[in-house]
């Protein structure tokens, strides 16, 4: 499995898309018998390389279902996920856990920091289970991500002694140290206050400038429209309503076209 | 993952929660310590016996009267006396028991004894100038009893190095000074060296006089002739069974009994009685290990309890590092390596605190304790491995978790 951040020149040049995300009439059920919940229908969805799509919707209707499911957390119950060219349901535990690792990266509501850990140390995990073996590659490397989200002289502070604002910056550092090709954003402003808030969706935008293809799930409109693609959720249903920015590229970005016309993104057959 | 990184965050961890980790590893910590100490115990009294063995002799034999019987014991030590100092002289001819190097009859009691304003108990043993030899002792100072006092019946008495303790200031200074037994005078001629302790039996807490003088003087009763032991002495430790034999069949003829099943004595070889009481101090080093091993059972049973807690506890974080790609091995092996750490430390601790134990214990409870440097070594693996199985469990448990419950539990 290749990882890594996809240049932005891969993107669009040549007027090609590359798909990253493929899912094909995807459900998901939750216990079985007369507890089952059907939290997720006959979802279909695909995301190319480079683009910044939110999934907007009220509580209960399964966006965190869709994560996990997107995130290999969880297996679908029926239909067909494809993550980079890979059909997950082929793949074993441990493969499972090597595409979090390096293809994915989390970043969640509640930031999930470990809180005995520095900083660095938080962020250096995903190296650690990529077996990254040296302990100053390591570091330098979290270090590194760090000054990227703008913590850098911040790196040996344990997370109670950061703001909400700096941990979650701090959680996006850990997503982003083994390049992932796909940030997942489980509502990252979700227990933030809005000035801090405001601030990660500036950094999720620059890095999506920089090619890093990001899935944000959210339920406030206000978050959701700082994709450049928004698709509604409702009682597991994804809306086919869904906009494409733009024909041409995925890293254009102009603030107009965010709510555009549906471009047919759902499904397989907009490819 | 490095090992270092996994210790790392197996220390963390337990950093974590340092109270309840402490707890845990105080109850490997005082199982490894008991098993240590009780093993040690055991083996101290095993070679204090073994000791006995070699200090004793190990080719004496001891003909008590009675006999065993299908019925069971006929009789107690001394209780019918049925040998005589005849029978003694007897089994003292080279030319009927060839294997028999030396006889020392014995006549035993229990007197107070005076000397001066000192006073002591002690069993008075009234017996031949061979008894020196046949129970391998020396004197420490002055000499021992010799024919001349037997056939004169003297008042003399050459006491054990406690007596002599007790009574007198030194040694040196006993010699040639009077004790009275029950009453009676006689004068120190020697003292005996110290031999310490064997079978519950203080072998320096006893004085000696002519079996003469004791049987006419001392013990009285009808039969001045009777003896309550004769102890024999082999040429060599293989000549045991020959001398044995003949013992045997000359006490036999002596007594005029025809069928051997009748004999009203009975010989017992020394070392039969101390590997009979080394039987039974390894019995009880068994019995005691395995209560202590249960409580090592306990200390493991509270490793996997503290895991089984921290992996409830920790279902969040479970959850997090397999998003970040922590495999299930690499789960698991975290918590193994937390539950290898605590038995470790619990092994460790319990070896320090075994071997205190093993240096106070002695002073207080008078008894030896005998460390094994691989008992000691054996502690902290089994520690390691208790350890290591009641983690077992829950780790399996953690590495099986789907992350996305584990992620979603509060
Ligand atoms: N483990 C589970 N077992 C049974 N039902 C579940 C489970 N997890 C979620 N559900 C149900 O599935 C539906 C979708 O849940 P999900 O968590 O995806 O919603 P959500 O859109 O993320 O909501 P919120 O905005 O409150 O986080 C809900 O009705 C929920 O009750
Ligand atoms: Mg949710």
């Amino acid at each position: 499995m290749v990882a890594g951040r996809v240049a932005p020149e891969r993107l669009g040049l040549e007027g090609e898309r590359v798909s990253l995300i493929e899912l094909t009439h995807v459900g998901k059920v939750y216990g079985t018998g007369d507890v089952a919940v059907q939290a997720l229908k006959d979802a279909s969805l695909t995301v190319d390389q480079g683009e910044y799509v939110a999934i907007m919707g009220p509580s209960g209707s399964g966006k965190s279902t869709l994560m996990y499911l997107l995130g290999c957390l969880d297996v679908p119950t029926s239909g067909r996920y494809i993550l980079n060219g890979n059909d997950v349901r082929s793949l074993d535990e441990i493969e499972l856990a090597a595409v979090r690792n390096h293809e994915i990266g989390f970043v969640f509501q509640q930031f999930n920091l470990l809180a005995s850990l520095e900083a660095w140390r938080n962020v250096e995990l995903p190296l650690l289970y990529g077996g990254e073996r040296r302990r100053h590659v390591r570091r330098d490397q979290a270090i590194e991500a760090l000054e990227r989200v703008g913590l850098g002289h911040r790196y040996h502070h344990r997370p109670v002694e950061l703001s909400g604002g700096e941990q979650q910056r701090v959680a996006i550092a850990r997503a982003l140290i083994n390049r992932p090709a796909l940030i997942l954003a489980d509502e990252p402003t979700g227990s933030l206050d809005s000035s801090s808030g405001t601030e990660i969706l500036q950094l999720f935008e620059e890095l999506n400038e920089a090619g890093v293809t990001i899935v944000l799930i959210t339920h406030d409109p206000g978050v959701g429209s700082h994709a450049k693609r928004l698709l509604k959720i409702r009682d597991g249903r994804l809306s086919n309503s869904d906009a494409r920015p733009t024909m041409g590229g995925a890293t254009v970005a102009a603030q107009g076209s965010r709510r555009g016309p549906a471009g047919g993104a759902l499904g397989a057959s907009s490819l | 993952m490095t090992l270092g990184d996994t210790l790392r965050t197996g220390l963390s961890a337990i950093g974590g929660h340092r109270l309840r980790s402490a707890l845990t590893v105080l109850g490997i910590l005082i199982g490894i310590a008991a098993v240590i100490l009780t093993v040690g115990l055991g083996q101290g009294a095993q070679d204090e016996v073994n000791g006995a063995i070699a200090s004793l002799g190990t080719n004496l034999l001891i003909v008590t009267p009675g006999s065993v019987t299908s019925g069971g014991v006929q009789g107690g030590l001394g209780s019918a006396s049925t040998l005589t100092i005849g029978d003694a002289q007897a089994l003292g001819s080279h030319l009927d028991a060839p294997d028999i190097a030396a006889v020392a009859p014995q006549v035993q009691k229990t007197m107070s004894m005076t000397a001066g304003i000192s006073n002591w108990t002690a069993p008075v043993v009234g017996t031949t100038p061979s008894w020196l030899g046949v129970r391998s002792r020396t004197v420490a100072a002055g000499r021992f009893l010799t024919q001349a006092d037997v056939t004169s019946e003297a008042h003399v008495v050459v006491l054990g190095e406690l007596v002599a303790a007790n009574l007198f200031s030194s040694p040196a200074s006993a010699i040639g000074a009077k004790v009275d037994l029950n009453g009676v005078p006689f004068q120190v001629v020697g003292v005996l060296a110290a031999a310490g302790s064997s079978a519950n039996t203080n072998q320096d807490n006893l004085v000696t006089v002519p079996i003469s003088t004791a049987q006419s003087q001392l013990f009285g009763g009808p039969d001045r002739r009777s003896v309550q032991a004769i102890l024999l002495e082999a040429t060599s430790p293989a000549t045991m069974s020959a001398a044995y034999q003949e013992a045997d069949s000359l006490l036999l003829q002596l007594h005029g009994i025809t069928r051997p099943a009748l004999a009203d004595f009975t010989i017992t070889p020394q070392t039969s009685l101390l590997s009979t009481a080394s039987s039974i101090s390894r019995t009880l080093t068994v019995l005691l290990a395995g209560v202590a091993a249960i409580s090592l059972i306990v200390g493991g049973i509270g490793v996997m309890n503290i895991l089984l807690v921290s992996v409830t506890e920790r279902i969040r974080e479970i959850g997090l590092r397999k998003a970040l790609g922590a495999t299930p091995g690499a789960i698991r092996s975290q918590f193994l390596v937390e539950a290898i750490i605590l038995g470790v430390v619990g092994g460790v601790g319990g070896v320090l605190l075994g071997v205190i134990g093993a240096i106070g214990l002695p002073h207080l409870i008078g008894h030896p304790v005998t460390l094994s440097p691989v008992a000691v070594v054996a502690a902290v693996f089994v520690a390691a491995l208790v350890a290591l199985a009641a983690g077992v469990y829950p780790a399996t448990r953690a590495a099986r978790l789907v992350p996305m419950e584990a992620l979603r539990s509060e």
